[in-house]
């Protein structure tokens, strides 16, 4: 179980999070919602680790990084590294060893090719691969449907009812709605760094309501469009 | 356009304050640290001339990013965008075209502007999809890309040890041993993305242990021909085929520490001049490896804590 108490996060005067507070269980999946810039990225890089921040987010089974697998929104690739590269430098930081990548390749990407050419998509599943072969017990999943294909992203519909089934931690974002009532147990609605609203799955549409009120016709007008 | 050499200059500007030297002190310094490397160049070398010329260009294409070229190329308008092209590279070569004018190589100075002028016409290639097999698949990270990107380089290297034995030239083989060690050390000059860093289920120490480990490995692997071919041919001389050996260990170690104490700091340029002025008084590493070997378990506890 992850519990996040007290987390606050500036960047000089400029606050990024402001006390969340937050409870993850086995098994449960996870919605993070705002608009962007609301703080979902940063929430995220501070469960894993990545960002310092005031507060704690405590793990139950040990040191919380090295259990999560993160994908981020627009994950980073080295050059000159061959998609297989890139997944066998992913086990050997969790010291996992897997002899035949081909027959882990769900997303029949081209493992022989540099990682760097890949489109935005394949990108996207290479890095989800890598994380899913780390065999984590928790995952980070920053916008995991976005710019994949569809058929792929009916995959990872299923991948994310396997991971609830295994009893994994999921945590994820996304704008689709449509994504996340498939998903989600839960949905918590981040917004100028503070959790507004956390509900389930019965309340999801709560939060899509409010999401969508929120003065767009006013904000459009305002560009004067001829 | 006049705006966007506006933001240039606030960058530079803002990567002093980064560093945490105000401006006002950290420009005297470089100049100081420029016009003193250019002429150790001159004092040093033969032909410095024309191989300052070189540098310079060298490093107007080193610097040269592809993608900032696309994002200029992309916002402005065709004629802007070449104008902006040729101003920068003209820009990044005035200093050593200042600094030939002074030493009065006025044909130099022409010659370092038309080949900066030719720069800007050329394009850098970025994504090259043509598989290169390496040796290090199994550990892969700065020696497979390094490798990928510096074969060239050890086909020549390997050449010129080649040379030497054929041509009974010892020092041209210690200086094709110290040729690999320079270039392995340039895989560490860039700084790696956190995640790739974060990833690793280790703690700072251990993950310092690791990359140590692989960079002595691996380097050692690429010296082996060398190493072999100067023991057999110029056994007497096994000595200072050791002592270049561990002096190439030393720097590749000292840069790599660098690499990870400058991390997510943004200091490449400051990376660079701590590391010349070590290759220029070597004496400096035995300070310099234990303060950054401190300094990168400092900064890797930030991710790996």
């Amino acid at each position: 179980m992850i519990y996040i108490k007290k987390l606050y996060k500036s960047y000089g005067n400029n606050k990024i999070l402001n006390d969340i507070n937050l409870a993850f269980n086995p098994g449960e999946i996870h919605g993070v919602v705002g608009e962007n810039g609301a703080g979902k990225t940063t929430l995220f890089r501070a469960i894993s680790g990545m960002e310092n921040f005031r507060g704690t987010v405590t793990y139950t089974e040990g040191k919380v990084k090295d259990f999560i697998g993160f994908l981020p929104t627009d994950p980073y690739f080295l050059s000159k590294i061959t998609g297989k590269e890139y997944l066998q430098l992913l086990c050997n930081a969790r010291n996992i060893e897997i002899n035949n990548f081909k027959e882990k390749n769900i997303f029949d990407l081209p493992l022989d090719q540099y990682a760097e050419t890949y489109s935005t998509g394949m990108k996207k599943k290479l890095a989800l691969t890598g994380i899913l072969l780390q065999k984590n017990d928790v995952f980070i999943l920053d916008e995991p449907f976005n710019g994949v294909d569809i058929y792929s992203n009916a995959i990872i519909n299923q991948l994310l009812v396997k991971l609830k089934e295994l009893n994994k931690i999921v945590i994820l974002s996304s704008h689709i709605f449509s994504t996340l009532y498939e998903t989600c147990d839960y949905l918590h609605h981040l917004k100028n760094g503070c959790i507004l609203k956390s509900v389930d799955k019965s309340q999801f549409e709560i939060i899509e309501k409010e999401m969508q009120a929120s003065g767009i016709g006013l904000k459009i007008d305002k560009l004067d469009l001829e | 356009m006049k705006y966007y050499f506006l933001l240039q200059y606030k960058r530079i500007y803002r990567s002093f304050k980064d560093f945490g030297t105000e401006p006002f002190i950290g420009y005297p310094i470089i100049i100081i640290l420029f016009y003193w490397m250019s002429s150790s160049i001159f004092e040093n070398i033969l032909y410095a001339n024309y191989i300052y010329a070189l540098i310079s260009i060298f490093f107007t294409y080193a610097i040269g990013n592809s993608e900032h070229r696309r994002f200029v190329k992309q916002h402005f308008s065709i004629a802007n965008y070449r104008k902006i092209i040729v101003i920068n590279n003209m820009l990044k070569v005035t200093p050593f075209a200042m600094f030939l004018l002074y030493k009065t190589y006025y044909i130099e100075v022409f010659l370092v502007y038309g080949l900066a002028f030719l720069v800007s016409l050329t394009k850098k290639r970025t994504k090259v999809s043509l598989m290169v097999p390496t040796p290090f698949g199994k550990k892969p990270f700065e020696f497979v890309i390094g490798f990928r990107k510096t074969l060239w380089l050890f086909l020549l290297i390997y050449c010129l040890t080649i040379i030497a034995v054929y041509k009974g030239n010892f020092n041209l083989g210690v200086f094709s041993l110290v040729s690999v060690f320079f270039v392995c050390s340039s895989y560490f000059m860039k700084p790696d993305s956190d995640f790739y860093i974060w990833i690793h289920a280790m703690n700072s120490r251990e993950f310092l242990r690791h990359k140590i480990g692989i960079a002595l490995r691996n380097s050692f692997v690429l010296a082996l021909p060398i190493l072999i071919g100067l023991s057999i041919f110029y056994f007497d001389q096994l000595h200072i085929t050791l002592f270049f050996l561990f002096a190439g260990f030393s720097y590749m170690l000292m840069y790599l520490l660098m690499k990870y104490s400058f991390q997510n700091q943004g200091m490449e340029i400051f990376q660079g001049i701590i590391g010349i002025l070590c290759l220029l008084f070597p004496p400096i590493l035995i300070i310099a490896i234990p303060y950054f070997y401190n300094k990168t378990i400092k900064n890797l506890d930030l991710l790996l804590k």
